[in-house]
């Protein structure tokens, strides 16, 4: 087993104490946990790194075992210390010779299948309002779909940048829909991908 | 990770974060601020949400879908959103492009433009126009299409048979009358006389029930155009005279009053109105 592998392995009673020390409350520990998670995907994507998930993860490992060391100590906003540990775990993986990138080249058509049967379920769950724009939205192609845009933001009597938070809003409602019904979870506070 | 009071980041920016083209200093600057700033941290989800979009539909340049590719699309939460932004495309913009398709199709067969209104209305008018043209110009190609009536064939007549009825039943009475035959409508009945004829032989005239007597004067040689007629009782009494009557190929018409003329018998005397007056015969005639 790497050491790695063993680092990911973390057990039930430090991820406990990481979310009490995130927050008393333990929904809303679970949503910071969730917020710094995606945080730290999305910068270590943007510099590139191709395994972001699994070094994001190796962070929150990290941190959680040096929460009973820390937490009686450390002053000032926690996200910040996954900030610094990720940039040490980031510089280790600079480090360590490139692995070769697995490129998907064939289109798996039964996943295919699975998006669109968790979009349709998750259309159907979006208010009407809601729907009817995302499908507006969404319609035509190129020129016609910002014509079509300049037509919705009128009809609604907003400004276009208005129009493309609210519609872009309801796209992230329905990204996070469709990304628990492929889990096959529905509300759960702790991601998939994970020992605990 | 609260609210942050520093300067806005531009749209822009978090693009260029996303796909990975920032340099050092604004790297590291933008990442502590992403840490700090939840309004930020949405504004990054949603611009990463967008690009998956634009590229789905093939929005972003060259150079960008390589870096898309390249850069941005190395998590597997990138992964799934660009599957879904494929898959809204798919869902939306078939469907849309289908009911514009069939949108189009109906606007234009739709009756109520004007456009339409006109060209039917010429269309009609060209018809009524052919069709009056075709019925003047050419009456014979009209007659075939104009069905001809066909006679009534023949029905053969029931051959007749023994009945099994009664024989001495009484026949039926023969309701239907006559009709009445028209009235004669004063047909004029001429009379003609010749000349040389006797008394004796002269026609006899009843002028009961007749308003006038046409006398058809036969001539023995029409030499004259015109003639004077004088009618006078054999004792030489005149009735009347009429002067220049034309002649019609060999005889000469006249039409006399019946009330004119009462039982008795007369004598027409004829002379030729030319300068010569020469008598031209002498008639009998008799009323009874």
């Amino acid at each position: 087993m790497s050491p790695a592998k063993k680092l990911r392995e973390l057990g039930q009673q430090d991820f406990d104490r990481l979310l009490s020390w995130l927050d008393a409350d333990r929904e809303r520990a679970g949503f910071l946990y969730e917020q710094i998670r995606r945080r730290l995907v999305t910068i270590l994507a943007a510099r590139g790194c191709t395994l972001a998930e699994e070094l994001a993860d190796e962070t929150i490992d990290r941190v959680a075992r040096r929460v009973t060391d820390i937490h009686e100590t450390y002053r000032g906003d926690k996200a910040l210390y996954f900030l610094g540990v990720m940039n040490n775990v980031h510089h280790e993986y600079l480090r360590r010779p490139p692995s070769p990138r697995l490129i998907q080249t064939d289109e798996d058509v039964e996943a295919r299948e699975e998006i669109h049967f968790c979009l349709d379920n998750c259309l159907s769950q979006l208010a009407p309002y809601s729907r009817q724009l995302i499908e507006r939205y969404y319609a035509e192609n190129k020129q016609a779909k910002i014509d079509l845009r300049k037509v919705i933001a009128r009809e609604m009597g907003i400004k276009a940048s208005s129009l493309r938070l609210r519609a872009l809003r309801i796209r992230e409602k329905l990204q996070t829909c469709i990304a628990r019904c492929l889990d096959g979870s529905v509300s759960e506070a702790r991601p998939s991908g994970r020992a605990t | 990770m609260t609210e942050n009071h520093e300067q806005p980041i531009s749209d822009e920016t978090i693009r260029r974060f996303l796909l990975g083209e920032l340099t050092g200093g604004d790297q590291s600057h933008f990442e502590e601020q992403l840490f700090t700033d939840d309004d930020l941290a949405m504004r990054v989800r949603l611009a990463e949400l967008e690009l998956c979009d634009e590229y789905a539909s093939m929005r972003v340049s060259d150079r960008e879908q390589q870096i898309f590719r390249e850069r941005f699309l190395l998590t597997l939460d990138r992964k799934q959103a660009l599957e879904v932004s494929t898959a809204l495309g798919d869902r939306f913009r078939t469907k849309t492009t289908e009911h514009s398709l069939i949108q189009r199709i109906r606007n234009l067969i739709n009756i109520n433009q004007a456009v339409w209104k006109y060209a039917f209305a010429a269309l009609i008018l060209l018809f009524v126009l052919a069709t009056v043209l075709l019925v003047t110009k050419d009456n014979s190609r009209i007659a075939h299409w104009i069905p001809q009536r066909v006679p009534p064939k023949p029905a053969a007549t029931a051959t007749p048979r023994i009945t099994h009825h009664s024989t001495n039943a009484p026949a039926p009475a023969h309701d239907e009358q006559s009709p009445e035959l028209p009235l004669h409508d004063s047909l004029t009945p001429s009379v003609v006389l010749t000349s040389n004829n006797p008394i004796d032989s002269s026609p006899v005239i009843t002028n009961a029930n007749r308003d006038f007597v046409r006398f058809e004067i036969v001539l023995d040689q029409p030499a004259a155009e015109f003639y004077d007629v004088k009618v006078t009782t054999l004792s030489g009494e005149s009735v009347f005279s009429v002067n220049a009557i034309k002649r019609a190929e060999d005889k000469l018409l006249l039409d006399v009053a019946a009330n004119a003329i009462n039982s008795g018998d007369y004598q027409v005397s004829l002379t030729r109105s030319d300068d010569e007056k020469q008598s031209a015969g002498i008639y009998y005639f008799r009323v009874r």
